[in-house]
């Protein structure tokens, strides 16, 4: 028995949301006593950077390495987490809600024959010893409890569901060279420009069409490094080619679960919620009051935004030198 | 070449949400169903790829009871060649995945693409893609973005990933989940509509694949508090919010 939890790192460092869905499987382990965590992770990275999975309560991070690793591959990958799961005969087996996730859940779940449950966003409860898990459901409008038939499961939770803390600790880590067959030749990565990877990230500053034009985005960048955080967009400012389509969320974008997302010149439509509506604050910046956005915020500025948001990034930038003075 | 697309129907992108029968089922009354918006971009593609090249033939496929019948014939409408429903509303991806491979074995059919979208707008899974292409050994090519047929019949492929794009070069047979932009989609012909009135469909009777999860019940989120307003003469206020209760500087 063990908790199996998929794991990611960049740039040399474990990805904040692993520590999430490690901290999640640990709390999995001890709620139905289902042994120990053990990570799976894959491409080059320092033994000791994995070991601080510790932190969160993994016992043991198996690390695969060598050719083709670097890029999620759904056969390589899986080829070699059957091994482990093989060893291991986990209950439980945890993937992001993402598009690793979406990669690998399947085909684990296909094989272990476990029940799958994508977007989790809390722990199971035990109802006549059967699991229950909350999940997202039509694109963050609702919720919807799913009963797991199988004896273990398999499951996908959503970002920033879960809160931990990173205690002490370190984990046993485990090389092995990475071995099968691969489902395609990457040719080229290309890489979103942004400083802090928008999924990821704690804040997010969003425009919209009330942005006028892509020369006007340097006031939300601005804004952005005073709070250290990702940008995004709406649909139609992607389409119109102002922003990269990366930076686009909502319904058929990215679904992002940060903090605080600061809507500027974005009216707030269905379709856009979808994808921001499990932010735990919002804020919204907009100079029409009748904007739909405001139905969905928790704190609102009525006005300009051109006046606004350099007053705001202003205001920020004169408060942190106010901290930093004592 | 043999392409099958899966089809899933999901309410209107407005439609509103509630739920009846405890929360068991989603209310259908007065709510016009669409194809799952993903899904038109598969279907898209794959008329794309009919268009381009001579030896195309194009199957749709959605594992539902008759309420789908409409959502088939409009795909028929838009240039596919035959549909196939299996008669059955499946309780969850693993059902309506292995429906659709029990299927796939039944009548000999033999794809080399299979395209699905990236997810039901109302089940949010993603799974379905997944499981078809580990119960049938294909290549799995989740949130497929350009895809292009090759020469040699290579598929020549841009991903999306978080945070950035992936190129890459994959064999078929294979499974491809579609993402928007991966083809614009298209509207239905007149011509095309009195087309598909003479174009097969067949509906099945299910294999009667058990499902691995049930849905117990739905229901809608907390409500947000009330938006409370900052005056834009007073921004320290939002600063102070920011700092004191949201915590992020
Ligand atoms: C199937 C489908 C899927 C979709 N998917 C998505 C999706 O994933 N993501 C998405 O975002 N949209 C999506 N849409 C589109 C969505 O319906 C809206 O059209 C879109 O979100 C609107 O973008 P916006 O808010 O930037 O623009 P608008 O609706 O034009 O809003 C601009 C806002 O800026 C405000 N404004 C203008 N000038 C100023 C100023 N000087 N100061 C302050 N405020 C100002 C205006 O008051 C207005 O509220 C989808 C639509 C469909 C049909
Ligand atoms: N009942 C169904 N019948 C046919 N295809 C489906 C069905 N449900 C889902 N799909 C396909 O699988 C994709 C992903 O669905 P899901 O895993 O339910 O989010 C959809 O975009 C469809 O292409």
């Amino acid at each position: 028995m063990a908790v199996l939890v998929y794991t990611e790192h960049e740039d040399g460092k474990v990805k904040r949301s692993s520590y999430e869905l490690t901290a999640y499987a640990s709390e999995l382990a001890k709620q139905f006593n289902a042994g120990p965590v053990v990570a799976v992770s894959f491409g080059n990275i320092a033994d000791s950077e994995l070991a601080t999975l510790g932190k969160v309560g993994a016992e043991k991070v198996i690390n695969f390495q060598g050719e083709g690793t670097d890029q999620v591959d759904p056969t390589l990958f899986f080829e070699n987490m059957k091994n482990v799961l093989d060893e291991l005969s986990p209950k439980f087996v945890v993937f992001g809600a993402n598009n690793s996730g979406r990669a690998l859940a399947p085909l684990v779940s296909a094989y272990l024959k476990y029940g799958l449950v994508p977007g989790v966003v809390e722990l199971p409860r035990e109802e006549n010893g059967k699991l229950i898990f909350k999940k997202n459901a039509y694109s963050g409008k609702a919720f919807a409890d799913y009963l797991v038939n199988t004896e273990g499961a398999v499951i996908m939770l959503m970002r920033n569901s879960f809160d931990y803390e990173l205690g002490e600790g370190n984990a046993q880590v485990e090389v092995r060279q990475a071995e099968g067959n691969k489902a395609y030749v990457i040719e080229k990565v290309e890489k979103a420009t942004g400083k802090v990877p928008l999924t990821e990230a704690d804040v997010v500053v969003s425009g919209g069409r009330g942005m006028k034009g892509p020369e006007n985005w340097y006031l939300l960048e601005e804004l952005a490094e005073e709070l250290g955080a990702a940008l995004a967009c709406s649909k139609p400012v992607s389409d119109m080619g102002w922003r990269p389509h990366t930076e686009h969320v909502g319904q058929t974008g990215l679904t992002i679960r940060p903090t605080l997302y600061i809507a500027v010149g974005i009216s707030g439509a269905i379709q856009h919620l979808a994808g921001v509506s499990g932010s735990r604050y919002i804020v919204a910046i907009n100079k029409d009051p009748e904007a739909p956005i405001f139905k969905a915020c928790d704190y609102g500025v009525v006005g300009d935004l051109f006046e606004v948001v350099p007053k705001l990034t202003q205001a920020i930038r004169e408060f942190k030198k106010k901290q930093a003075g004592g | 070449m043999k392409i099958l697309v899966a089809i899933a129907r999901t309410p209107d992108t407005t439609a509103p949400i509630d739920f009846v029968d405890d929360g068991k089922k989603y209310k259908e009354e007065g709510v016009q169903f669409i194809i799952n918006p993903y899904d038109e971009f598969a279907l898209a593609k794959a008329m794309d790829l009919k268009d381009e090249r001579q030896d195309v033939e194009v199957t749709v496929i959605s594992v539902d009871s008759n309420k789908a019948d409409q959502l088939l014939r409009k795909a028929l409408a838009i240039g596919a060649d035959k549909a196939v429903r299996i008669d059955v509303e499946p309780e969850d991806a693993w059902q309506a995945a292995g429906e659709i491979v029990e299927w796939i074995k039944k009548s000999g059919e033999q794809f080399d693409l299979i395209f699905t979208g990236k997810e039901t707008i109302n089940y949010n899974g993603g799974l379905v893609g997944g499981f078809i292409a580990s119960l049938l050994g294909y290549t799995y090519v989740p949130e497929t973005y350009k895809l292009n047929i090759t020469d040699d019949g290579k598929l020549d492929i841009v991903r999306e990933i978080e945070g950035g794009r992936v190129y890459l070069k994959a064999e078929m047979p294979a499974v491809i989940t579609a993402v928007e932009y991966l083809a614009e989609p298209r509207l239905p012909s007149m011509r095309g509509i009195m087309q598909a009135r003479t174009k097969p469909f067949s509906v099945e009777q299910p294999a009667g694949i058990q499902p691995l999860t049930t849905t117990v019940k739905h229901y809608l989120p907390p409500k947000r508090k009330e938006c409370k307003l900052i005056d834009p003469e007073n921004i320290e206020e939002l600063v102070e919010i920011l700092h004191k209760e949201i915590k992020v500087i």
